[in-house]
Formats: structure tokens, C-alpha cells, sequence
């Protein structure tokens, strides 16, 4: 049976001329380009996220209501309940006045 | 020339001003291990220059998690192993073949980049080894041409010594009934 160790160890692959040459600066190249992509992206990343601060930042500045109008707001509230309730005491006391016939025509 | 050192390498991998330098050294030192490595696996020029490439992107973004555990080249040789497999199997989904379909796209393409300097039965020893199944033909030339022990392999393949033993050992008994039956005919 043919055996293994009968014949010499060699591999003879065709490689292109000045392959290894070559190689160490080809993979370079690949390691710089991906370098200069990651920091682009990350300098897009805060890029974005500044832009999404200011933007949130200039959405509160003009969106939240000062303190006049907050002020105007709670009196409005309280001269509407207010006035509800007179109006209520109005009526009730106005109810009790009547007799039973005023109060069918009311 | 005295040859530059694991630890050199890595310590000048360590500033961040001779980062660059040392990986240039530590490609001119293993790029030929990589390659023939990654060759063994893939049988093609292009797929071992693919894997080559992947190997040593791999190795500048991890080299600073090396942790001396094992030897350097054991390290590389086990990224390479690993990068070669998985390239082989994506390789086979993208192109839709099996495993058979494989072994005689890889036997075609050796036949047209084989020398012409390699006698007969070195081309049958050529062809049988591509006839493995990968992972087993990078166990059987890990061993065979290079001699590596078979401790060292266990931590490159994370198998057993007696699995990866065994599995050599079927190896070689296929190659050599079959080259003895192609040598008969």
C-alpha cells in the first residue's frame, strides 16, 4: 500500500508574483479605510445627537408657557367656578322663593 | 538577521505611537502562516487571499485582548482556522451547493491552478486532501506538513487530543487507499 511518508512534504501552490510583497501593505490600506469610516460615523453619531439636543432644547424654549400666562389661566378657572357657583346659589335660592304653582310654570 | 520576538511585537503594539509599526512586523513575520493556512482550507488562491485579509483585520482589532495564554502563532492559527471554516460554509450557502458539489468545484479549480512542477502522486496526495470534509482536512495538514503536536492543536481546534488523533488518523488511511487504488489503475 502506498505510505504517506514515502514522499517529500512540499505544497506548490500557485501564488500571483509579489503576493507577499504586497500583502502587508494591501491589509494597511483595508485597516486605514476602516479607521477613517468608524470616525466618520462616530462624528455623525454626535452630530446627530447635538442636533437632536438643540432641537429638543429649542422645542421646550418655545413651547413651554410663561409665568403670565399660567397666572391667567388658574384666574380663569377660578372666575368660571366661581361664577357657576352663584349661578347654582342663584337658582336654589330663587327655587326656594317659588311656591308649588310658580314652580311648575318655572 | 535575529528574528523579532512574540513579546517585542506586542510590546510596541502596546503604545499607541508604534501600534502601526509593530502589526507591519507582525505581518511580515506570519503572513506566509496565514495564508498557507488558510490555503490548506480553502484550495483557492482568491478565498485564502479573502480569509487573509479577514484574519489580519481580526488580528489588529483583537491583538490587545491577547493574553499570552497560548503562543502568539497558536492565537493566529486559530483565528485563521476558525475565519477559513466559516468562509467555506458561507460560501457554500451563497453558491447553493452541497458539501459533494463543493469538493468538485474545489478539485476543478485545482486542476487549473496546479503546477506543473508537482509529480503525479503529489497531484493524487493534492486531490484526496481536498476530498475532506474541511475542518478535517485543516486537522490532517495542520499535521502532516507541518508536524504541529497534537497539545497545540487541541487548543487551535478546541477538540480532545485523542478526537483530533483519530481524526488524522482516518485521514490518512483514506488518502492512502485511495491513492494506492488510483496508482493501480
Amino acid at each position: 500500500m502506498f505510505d504517506l511518508d514515502n514522499i517529500e512534504k512540499t505544497e506548490r501552490y500557485q501564488i500571483p508574483e509579489n503576493y507577499f510583497e504586497e500583502l502587508p501593505g494591501r491589509v494597511m490600506q483595508k485597516i486605514q479605510s476602516e479607521q477613517v469610516r468608524r470616525k466618520r460615523f462616530i462624528m455623525s453619531a454626535v452630530a446627530a445627537v447635538a442636533l437632536l439636543v438643540v432641537a429638543v432644547g429649542l422645542f421646550f424654549t418655545y413651547n413651554t408657557p410663561d409665568e403670565g400666562t399660567a397666572i391667567t389661566q388658574t384666574q380663569q378657572v377660578t372666575e368660571e367656578e366661581a361664577l357657576e357657583s352663584v349661578a347654582t346659589d342663584y337658582y336654589s335660592e330663587e327655587l326656594a322663593m317659588m311656591d308649588y304653582y310658580e314652580y311648575l310654570q318655572y | 538577521m535575529p528574528e523579532i520576538t512574540d513579546e517585542f511585537i506586542l510590546s510596541l503594539f502596546s503604545n499607541e505611537k508604534t501600534k502601526e509599526k509593530a502589526f507591519e512586523m507582525l505581518l511580515k513575520k506570519y503572513q506566509k502562516h496565514i495564508y498557507y493556512s488558510a490555503r490548506r482550507i480553502t484550495t483557492i488562491h482568491e478565498d485564502a487571499d479573502d480569509v487573509t485579509q479577514n484574519v489580519c483585520i481580526k488580528i489588529w482589532k483583537n491583538l490587545d485582548k491577547f493574553r499570552s495564554e497560548s503562543s502568539l502563532k497558536t492565537w493566529i492559527t486559530r483565528i485563521c482556522v476558525n475565519e477559513a471554516l466559516t468562509y467555506i460554509e458561507k460560501k457554500k450557502r451563497l453558491l447553493n451547493l452541497d458539501d459533494d458539489t463543493y469538493t468538485d468545484f474545489l478539485l476543478v479549480s485545482q486542476a487549473d491552478t496546479s503546477t506543473v512542477t508537482a509529480s503525479q502522486i503529489e497531484q493524487f496526495l493534492q486531490e484526496e486532501i481536498v476530498k475532506l470534509p474541511p475542518k478535517q482536512r485543516a486537522v490532517f495538514t495542520m499535521r502532516y506538513y507541518d508536524e504541529t503536536p497534537y497539545a497545540e492543536m487541541s487548543k487551535i481546534f478546541d477538540t480532545s487530543e485523542s478526537a483530533l488523533k483519530a481524526s488524522y488518523h482516518f485521514a490518512a488511511e483514506k488518502i492512502k487507499k485511495n491513492i494506492s487504488e488510483r496508482l493501480t489503475f
